[in-house]
């Protein structure tokens, strides 16, 4: 463990001193955070607007069901949010992947089933619409379980609280990112993902100094010195990564919501993961100018796809199909939702897609690794 | 009592068809210089990396103060200090952060671990740059440098593989001084030079190897005797030619043959007998002025080259 420790903080310290690098990777996403910012500030609102927000709905439900969605509905209607019904599920769906609406809501006969479908280029305000109906039904199981129970207690908690199915105060709170909140979120994951630089330099720096090898000859093993280097690696882009995000925080005064662990669980986990692709990648291919090829097309690609230059609801079509392969796109989509509507589900999603990713390509450096022509 | 520091058996390593170390069987004992001599791609290389256990070896096997290291690898490394052909040290790290980094793999902490680290840049003359970064150095100071991460944690075995390749003629001075230094101080050295001057000037025992293997081995003594039992004296006079006689000379004893060519005579003599001054004395009582004697005893250039019909740098 001397020796993780030992290498871990070597490498700190070359990684600190490596002007370049932290040049690159601190101030050039904040340098875009606020040109973009700037450039991009009417494009997006600070608040969504709800009489944008248009909601298709059918209405297969039982009656209890239907009674509760009405009163949704006229809930829905007064903060400007428009409904429509339809019949026909299909012609439903279509609207939906046409984005002619928001998002499309069905009632199912079985009154357990409430599906929201919604369509990414209409992501923030699909998210609204659905944290809302989230509450709606939340409401109404609690209030439907407590009918089928006990009758009397129902009548009872109906009188004395007026029950809405709908928590309207909390529509008061919501807001959509203006620009610099945007960039700031989706210029820290891209940032972080360039950090496979970081690994692939830290392998390729060994091998071309010789010193690699030389380490190797003293008494310390090779995944020892592979995971000194990898921890070193994720240390710095973590530190860099945090910088930049707390920089926008306080200085740019970025948006970042009330809780802010959550996705700086995320943040590491991408660190870990960047720094392992680099890693990977810098084993797998000898050649340096093949592996700088590949990560400075890879991850532009991936920036793209996770909504890293333009917001995910202009993605429509093939492009939005394919942003599923992107971690990028999981990992703001995740922060988003942490920030805006204050959902969490997506954040463990993120953090294991990047795990996973990580975990490969460390698989693939530690078999690479242990070929001693490798070091020579 | 001689103690092998460094035994290996039959170690071979193929890379594909090539065979880049054959069948060699080597042992060194503790407080010798052993040189390792052979033109590049000879396998000095490669033998070294397997005794420092950076490469497998394909067969054979190397003991290392008596401990297998195909067994006790990690525990032996403790005990060997490597200077690299290549200078590898972090141009990032200063001169004492280089030296500490490298010791540190060693075990060394703390106070102790600063202290052998000065005393190794010391020992280098870099003490005074300790926190220069080696990126504003000399190609020389970059190869003291090199040397002083290999000695800090006084290893028993210093492993050196070309150490002085690409320096000025001063800073190759100073090094050759420091092995001798560093032997005086208790550490067996190992030296693989394809400069054949260098081994001849510091080396105890030396191996020459070419094509993977070692085509011989012994005192630097020995390794002449193998090629020629004779001595050349070459004598350049200042006239009187006309006074030399080649049978009054081959009547001194030992004298083989003489050739006389442009001033210069060419005295060819048993090497088990000593007779220069006797041969001097020829030319002094006969009046004949010499300029300048130049005792021609067999280098081990002449060895390689006559055991291999190559130069060692061809």
């Amino acid at each position: 463990m001397n020796n993780v420790i030992v290498v871990f903080k070597k490498e700190l310290k070359l990684n600190f001193r490596a002007k370049t690098a932290n040049i690159m990777l601190i101030l050039f996403p904040i340098v875009l955070i606020i040109i973009l910012g700037m450039a991009f500030s009417s494009s997006f609102g600070a608040n969504i607007q709800l009489d944008e927000v248009r909601v298709l709905y059918t209405d297969q439900g039982s009656l209890q069901l239907s009674n509760a969605f009405k009163e949704f509905i006229e809930q829905g209607k007064k903060m400007g949010i428009q409904f429509k019904e339809i019949d026909d599920v299909q012609a439903g769906l279509e609207s939906i992947k046409q984005a002619e609406y928001s998002c499309y809501v069905l009632l199912k006969e079985d009154a357990s089933e409430i599906e929201l479908y919604k369509n990414d280029r209409h992501y923030f305000v699909a998210n609204l619409v659905e944290a809302i109906l989230r509450t709606f039904v939340d409401r109404y199981n609690v209030i439907a379980g407590i009918a089928g129970q006990n009758p009397a207690m129902l009548k009872k908690i109906m009188e004395e609280n007026a029950v809405d199915f709908l928590d309207v105060k909390s529509l008061g709170n919501r807001r959509k990112p203006g620009s610099t909140d945007y960039y700031s979120v989706t210029m820290l994951t891209m940032i972080i993902l360039y950090s496979s630089f970081t690994g692939l330099w830290n392998i390729k720096n060994e091998q071309n100094l010789k010193t690699g090898s030389r380490v190797l000859c003293g008494p310390i093993k090779k995944h020892e010195f592979l995971l000194g280097k990898v921890m070193g690696s994720i240390g710095i882009t973590i530190i860099q990564g945090l910088t930049v995000l707390f920089f926008s925080k306080w200085v740019l005064n970025a948006y970042w919501g009330t809780n802010i662990m959550p996705i700086i669980a995320v943040v590491v986990s991408e660190a870990v993961m960047a720094v392992s692709v680099g890693v990977g990648v810098a084993f797998s291919i000898k050649r340096e100018a093949i592996t700088i090829g590949i990560i400075n097309l890879v991850v532009p690609v991936m920036v793209a796809l996770g909504g890293g230059y333009f917001p995910l609801e202009e993605l429509g079509g093939i492009l939005g199909k394919l942003s599923v392969i992107s971690p990028v796109r999981w990992m703001n989509r995740a922060i988003f939702n942490a920030i805006y509507n204050n959902d969490f589900s997506l954040i463990p999603v993120a953090i294991i897609i990047n795990l996973i990713i990580a975990s490969l390509f460390i698989g693939i450096a530690s078999a690479i690794c242990r070929k001693e022509e490798i070091w020579q | 009592m001689l103690v092998s520091i460094v035994k290996i058996s039959q170690l071979t390593k193929k890379y594909g068809d090539v065979i880049a170390v054959d069948n060699i069987s080597l042992e060194i004992q503790e407080g010798e210089i052993f040189g390792l001599l052979g033109p590049n791609g000879a396998g000095k290389t490669t033998t070294i990396n397997m005794i420092t256990g950076l490469v497998s070896m394909d067969r054979g096997d190397i003991w290392i103060l008596g401990k297998e290291i195909k067994r006790s690898g990690q525990e032996v490394k403790k005990n060997i200090g490597i200077v690299p052909q290549d200078i590898a040290i972090y141009e990032d790290l200063t001169c004492l952060e280089n030296v500490m980094f490298f010791a540190s793999l060693y075990g060394l902490k703390g106070a102790e671990l600063k202290k052998r680290a000065e005393e190794a840049l010391e020992f280098t003359g870099l003490l005074d740059r300790a926190k220069s970064f080696p990126r504003e150095f000399s190609g020389g100071m970059k190869r003291r440098l090199n040397i002083a991460c290999a000695i800090a944690h006084r290893p028993k075995l210093i492993i050196m593989d070309e150490p002085t390749i690409g320096i000025d003629t001063q800073s190759r001075s100073h090094i050759l001084q420091s092995v001798k230094l560093l032997n005086e101080m208790g550490s067996t050295i190992i030296y693989t030079s394809h400069y054949m001057e260098e081994v001849e000037e510091i080396c105890t025992r030396v191996a020459i190897m070419d094509h993977g293997k070692i085509i011989a081995e012994g005192t630097q003594d020995e390794l002449k005797s193998i090629v020629t039992d004779k001595n050349s004296v070459w004598i350049t006079v200042s006239g009187g030619m006309d006074k030399i006689s080649q049978s009054r000379l081959k009547e001194i004893y030992g004298v083989l043959s003489i050739e006389i060519d442009d001033g210069v005579v060419k005295i060819s003599t048993s090497k088990d007998v000593s007779n220069l001054h006797e041969i001097i004395l020829y030319f002094v009582e006969n009046d004949i002025p010499i300029k300048n004697i130049e005792n021609k005893t067999p280098d081990l250039e002449t060895v390689f080259l006559t055991l291999t019909g190559r130069k060692l740098r061809d």
